[in-house]
């Protein structure tokens, strides 16, 4: 039997904290003429905190159920801890499944939800006792262990689903949203709070949902998906402050991408605004050919490091009138109108000057923190 | 105020809510309770062809102590039980079918079970007959295939019984299994092949359990009136299939013994009630151990 089939610890962690928890090998699904994923390949890392990030439609659930052993890739291979485990099934699978719906059994108590697996591994009872009681003691639902799931509100039956994967030590645990049928608050509460979890258990989280906000709280990495593909794979640094396309700055956070044509690509890369030709500190990966200048771009620059002026200041600046002034609490939001009539949001601090709609005004970035993305149609 | 509104938002008066019930409640009374009580009464009578009408235990004693009464009983639970078992083998994994993976076929082959259903009961009957026959369809297409030599004698025995009463229910069966399941999440069987079940594991500790009040249902439905049923014994069963229905007919219509066969009917009923009873019991502590 391969050491895949097993869930021993100690013969997983033998082969060495070289080899990943998990290798997609240039991973395609198909369901009938509809590609859902397309030649992705990635690795999680041992204990890493591992996120599928994109919109609807993307295919991060699809590669979830993959990696769950519900879908059978079309092509490609799965590795589980450096072992083929692409026709594993999913009951023999070292991973395990957080649902969205959460899926307890609804005839079960909180005890029997979790020692589920437990049982299915045959372990001896008193073992399967120790396991359930530590697992529920993790997700701090001790207290709870004999109430039917119906007597549970949506957070805690979301724990009680957290302690039955769990508790069965799996390689990977996987996560399909799980957080997504929660209000906002108990879902920053749960964020937080699952991260401390991973923390604690060390196992590999991958970990699918669709809020940036989310998957930046907690990833240690983040694979941003969009029909299928993988846009860019990165620390949520890196994704934030040097996405690759204009896909991956549009879709995670707020950025201004100004309409612009490349004058110089490589290490201090320069753009052309209209009139002005602006610098930026970095510039994400550009068509497969030789760039170009003349190519379109867009140059990326977040709205919490622009500055906004009255007076038209030294360097590089782009004239702009005030549009909407729209007090945010942590600070002001400020929609702008550039050259052009392009939308400009600034975030400037809360007690900075008192900007009133149809002021003129000048905006000016740090060219170390502004990026340039190639447009897609390029 | 005194409309009262009712949960469904509708303000009924108390004499219009008064007039809409009296309506069922007197149906009830006159021709359920009525006959009920009367029955009762005379199952505690002498009341066959000569009887005096006065009261006695007599009938009682002699339904629950005459050994040829108490194995047409037997006789009568161990068909009824058998036909339910088959029911319940066959109709599940139709249920689960349908529930789970008929997809677009969901519908009609629900309406093709119902339709089943819409043949005359009589006329279902007399089909078996001709079936069942020693020359009959059957015994001549078991022979032409050389699995027997001799036609099986069918008709006529506690097994054409229990399969005329198997065939004449499948809908009524299936059909509340099915609804139980339909509300058995999917994500709770991929949860549990995740956990490590196999397929009989997920039997028996998710779909089961989860499936126990279309089982109740069912046997609600069916097993009451299979146990009262004198229809199928009378075409199919002969002198082995005979059944306890049959004889409270007998009973009335050929002995005129009113009085053993009210107190027929009410061991019946007593049946049917205990049957119900243990079957609702042990649905409940199954679903305490799974």
């Amino acid at each position: 039997m391969s050491t895949v089939g097993e869930r021993d610890r100690a013969e997983v962690s033998a082969r060495g904290p070289a080899t990943p928890a998990l290798e997609l090998d240039r991973v395609t699904k198909r369901f009938d003429d509809v590609i859902a994923v397309d030649d992705v390949s990635l690795a999680v890392e041992r204990g890493e905190f591992f996120s599928l990030l994109g919109p609807s439609g993307c295919g991060k659930t699809t590669t979830l159920r993959m990696l769950a052993g519900f879908e059978e890739p079309s092509e490609g291979r799965l590795l589980l801890d450096g072992v083929e485990a692409t026709q594993i099934p999913p009951f023999k699978r070292p991973t395990n499944l957080v649902f969205q719906n959460y899926a307890l059994f609804p005839h079960m108590s909180v005890y029997r939800n979790v020692a589920f697996g437990p049982r299915r591994a045959k372990l001896p009872k008193p073992e399967i006792d120790r396991r359930v009681r530590e697992a529920l003691h993790t997700v701090q639902m001790d207290a709870l262990a004999d109430r039917m799931p119906a007597q549970l509100s949506g957070g805690q039956q979301q724990r009680v689903g957290l302690a039955r994967a769990l508790v069965n030590d799996p390689l990977v645990l996987l996560l399909d949203e799980p957080l997504g049928a929660l209000d906002l608050k108990l879902r920053k509460e749960m964020q937080i709070e699952l991260k401390r979890i991973q923390r604690e258990v060390g196992i590999s989280f991958v970990y699918v949902t669709h809020d940036q906000e989310e998957a930046m709280t907690m990833s240690d990495r983040i694979a941003v998906m969009s029909h299928g593909r993988v846009e860019q794979l990165g620390t949520p640094r890196e994704i934030y402050f040097h996405p690759t396309t204009r896909f991956v700055a549009d879709f995670i956070g707020t950025a201004n991408l100004l309409p612009a044509a490349l004058v110089r690509a490589g290490k201090r890369p320069q753009v052309r605004i209209g009139e002005i030709v602006a610098e930026a500190g970095s510039i994400g990966s550009l068509p497969g050919r030789e760039a170009v200048e003349g190519d379109p771009v867009s140059l990326m620059v977040r709205p919490e490091t622009l500055r906004v002026v009255r007076e038209r200041p030294e360097g590089i600046t782009l004239p702009v009138v005030v549009g909407e002034v729209i007090f945010q609490g942590t600070g002001i939001r400020l929609d702008l109108q550039g050259p052009g009539k392009a939308p400009i949001v600034a975030l400037v601090p809360a007690e900075a000057a008192d900007w009133r709609p149809g002021d003129r005004a000048y905006v000016q970035w740090d060219p170390d923190r502004a990026h340039v993305v190639a447009d897609p149609a390029s | 105020m005194s409309a009262r509104v009712s949960s469904s938002g509708v303000a009924f008066g108390r004499r219009t809510a008064a007039a809409v019930l009296a309506s069922p409640v007197l149906t009830l009374l006159v021709f359920f309770a009525g006959p009920l009580i009367y029955l009762t009464w005379v199952s505690f009578t002498r009341a066959d062809i000569v009887g005096d009408g006065s009261f006695t235990f007599d009938n009682y004693a002699e339904v629950l102590g005459e050994p040829i009464y108490r194995s047409i009983f037997l006789d009568t639970i161990v068909i009824t039980v058998t036909a339910m078992l088959i029911l319940f083998l066959v109709a599940f994994p139709i249920a689960s079918f349908l529930a789970f993976r008929a997809g677009k076929w969901e519908i009609p082959m629900l309406l093709a079970l119902v339709l089943t259903d819409e043949l005359n009961p009589l006329i279902r009957l007399y089909a078996w007959q001709i079936v069942m026959n020693k020359e009959g369809v059957l015994n001549r297409f078991l022979q032409a295939i050389g699995l027997i030599d001799e036609p099986l004698t069918i008709l006529f025995t506690k097994t054409a019984v229990v399969v005329v009463l198997a065939t004449g229910s499948l809908a009524f069966v299936v059909i509340p299994i099915y609804a139980a399941l339909k509300t058995v999440n999917r994500t709770l069987i991929e949860a549990a092949r995740d956990l490590g079940a196999g397929w009989p594991t997920i039997l028996r500790e998710v779909l089961l359990p989860l499936a126990a009040t279309g089982f109740i249902a069912a046997i609600l439905i069916v097993f009451v009136p299979m146990l009262s049923d004198f229809a199928s014994p009378a075409v199919v069963g002969g002198r082995e299939g005979y059944m306890i229905a049959s004889l409270i007919e007998e009973e009335f219509n050929a002995r005129g013994d009113w009085g053993v066969g009210s107190a027929l009917s009410f061991v019946v009923l007593a049946i049917s009630a205990l049957m119900v009873w243990v079957s609702i019991k042990i649905s409940k502590v199954g679903r305490l151990q799974a």
